[in-house]
């Protein structure tokens, strides 16, 4: 069994997402250069980044005061330690929902995803259960996970050192993970999402988040909010539409190139949000599930079908419902 | 006549375990770079590179797939239309070896090529610098008798890390596809329009 036990109960550090790391990042700009220049979440600048000027160009002074206006509301609409959520949520589910589409200040993501999946619930029920995992018990994919560790975010800051405290945390909740889903074990990209989360919050909360988020909390403590895929369509259809021109000017061989490497003007949170919300998913896209199943299922049917069992089972033990979901949006 | 040939456009399909080095022969091969800093590829990636091979301008368009094994599932929308197939191993590593053979007929069943047994596949033992070769498990003679085994396909050692082979084994292969394509034309050759003569070729490298 290999397991990094020094570190499995050790918080792990806000690194560089919280909003006074940002303001150090940019207090510090005008000085001598960074030894290594990062971008604003972290990750090691190539030199050909998207925008020439960086990431890190401070805000307008304006843009601060609305920030911190809007962090004041939200520790005030969760309450110390996330005590007043559930009641918050339970009553004014509305505002919850229009404040979390503005953005969760990102300071406050790492307890607020907590909150909204409900891993803290699991997390509270089983305590001593995540320790357990990563101490004692052994996973058959152990192998298969430590051959991955260095191969995610290898550019990251955090996660860079080898075997350093990134590297471990990693392992550690990968590892409990496999442990806990044996079904499911370890899948190749759990890294990224396992990863991302770390940068928000310690080994545990992350596990019990990846927990919640694959197979489910204990009540779904966001039922009617919880959108689950639909987002995710709608989300990749507006970056299409951003891009839209210019995607369709070119040749087969560059577009892989752009569909992974959307300008900085698509990504943008401000625009792209509220062009993704003004999608509407439709039930037209359940037909085309059923379409598709169908001919999935078809006598035509080759056996690569019966193939893609195991994935789609893992797809839909994810928690995030098959596309049945998706008309949920009936506006 | 030269600027009226037309490009010929050769897919090709990277197999192997995860962690081989797929993509870092694809990208030594591309690029001419060397990372140890790749993420580890989810679904599915490509590059292309263009090669003159006998005075025909070729666009290799090379596919790199995630090597865990539940992904080959989403083989078969990769595979489709597949001109040929690289196969890799670790020489270090065993068991990457031993699962070449479900590699090769996943490929089969999933690509469904036209003419399964002569389908052009090369063999690619990657990572020969590792430790100076000390930590090798696989030798060179299994990884050929591999080959004979499966139709004699042409095998390679390389070294993505010091760019050892990786050219020769990509022209290989897209010289094998080439003559693959060659001979389907032939046997279309009465319905399509009858090939033109430059591309009766004298063998040999004119490169």
């Amino acid at each position: 069994m290999i397991a990094y036990i020094s570190c499995c109960t050790v918080k792990v550090p806000q690194v560089l997402t919280t909003m006074d790391k940002k303001k150090e990042v940019d207090d510090m700009e005008p000085g001598p250069a960074l030894s290594r220049s990062l971008d604003r979440v972290g990750f090691i600048k190539t030199e050909q980044s998207n925008s020439p000027e960086g990431t890190l160009k401070s805000r307008p002074a304006h843009e601060c005061g609305r920030e911190e206006r809007r962090i004041r509301k939200w520790r005030k609409m969760i309450g110390a330690g996330g005590s007043d959520w559930k009641h918050y949520v339970r009553r004014n589910p509305h505002v919850v929902k229009r404040r979390i589409r503005k953005g969760i200040p990102d300071c406050l993501r790492g307890l607020v995803w907590q909150l909204i999946s409900g891993s803290r619930d699991l997390l509270l029920m089983n305590p001593g259960v995540y320790e357990t995992l990563v101490i004692y018990e052994t996973s058959t994919s152990e192998l298969e996970i430590i051959r991955d560790i260095s191969r995610t975010f290898p550019s990251h800051i955090f996660f860079q050192q080898r075997h350093g405290t990134g590297q471990r945390s990693l392992y550690n909740v990968l590892k409990a993970y496999s442990v806990y889903d044996r079904d499911v074990g370890y899948v190749q990209g759990m890294g990224f999402i396992a990863g991302l989360l770390l940068l928000y919050m310690s080994e545990e909360d992350a596990f019990w988040l990846i927990v919640a988020l694959l197979k489910g909390a204990v009540h779904a403590p966001m039922e009617g909010l919880y959108q689950s895929m639909k987002v995710v369509f709608q989300v990749g259809l507006a970056l299409l539409r951003f891009c839209h021109d210019d995607l369709v000017k070119l040749p087969f061989e560059e577009l892989l190139h752009s569909l992974r490497n959307f300008p900085d003007e698509a990504t943008d949170p401000d625009t792209l949000l509220p062009l993704a919300l003004s999608f509407k998913v439709s039930s037209h896209l359940e037909e085309l599930e059923k379409d598709y199943r169908k001919r999935l299922e078809g006598p035509n049917a080759s056996s690569s079908n019966k193939r893609l069992q195991p994935l789609r089972s893992t797809m839909n033990g994810a928690g995030s419902q098959p596309l049945s979901n998706l008309s949920v949006g009936k506006k | 006549m030269e600027s009226l040939r037309r490009r010929t456009l050769l897919k090709v399909i990277v197999l192997g375990d995860s962690g081989v080095g797929k993509t870092s022969l694809m990208n030594q091969y591309v690029h001419k770079k060397f990372s140890q800093q790749y993420k580890a590829t989810i679904g599915a990636d490509f590059l292309t590179k263009e090669v003159l091979i006998e005075d025909r301008l070729v666009t290799l368009q090379i596919w790199d797939t995630a090597g865990q094994e539940r992904f080959q599932s989403l083989g078969v929308a990769f595979y489709r239309g597949a001109d040929c197939c690289v196969l890799v191993y670790d020489v270090n590593a065993k068991r990457s070896f031993n699962t070449l053979g479900t590699w090769h007929d996943e490929f089969i069943n999933q690509a469904g090529p036209s003419d399964p047994k002569h389908f052009p596949f090369i063999l690619v033992g990657n990572k020969v610098d590792q430790d100076a070769g000390s930590r090798r498990v696989v030798p060179e003679k299994k990884a050929k008798d591999w080959c004979a085994s499966k139709g004699n396909i042409p095998y390679f050692e390389t070294s993505a890390k010091d760019d050892h082979n990786v050219d020769d084994a990509f022209l290989c292969i897209a010289k094998l596809a080439l003559e693959h394509e060659h001979d389907q034309d032939i046997y279309f050759k009465t319905v399509a329009e009858s090939a033109p003569k430059t591309e009766e070729q004298p063998a040999g490298c004119a490169c």
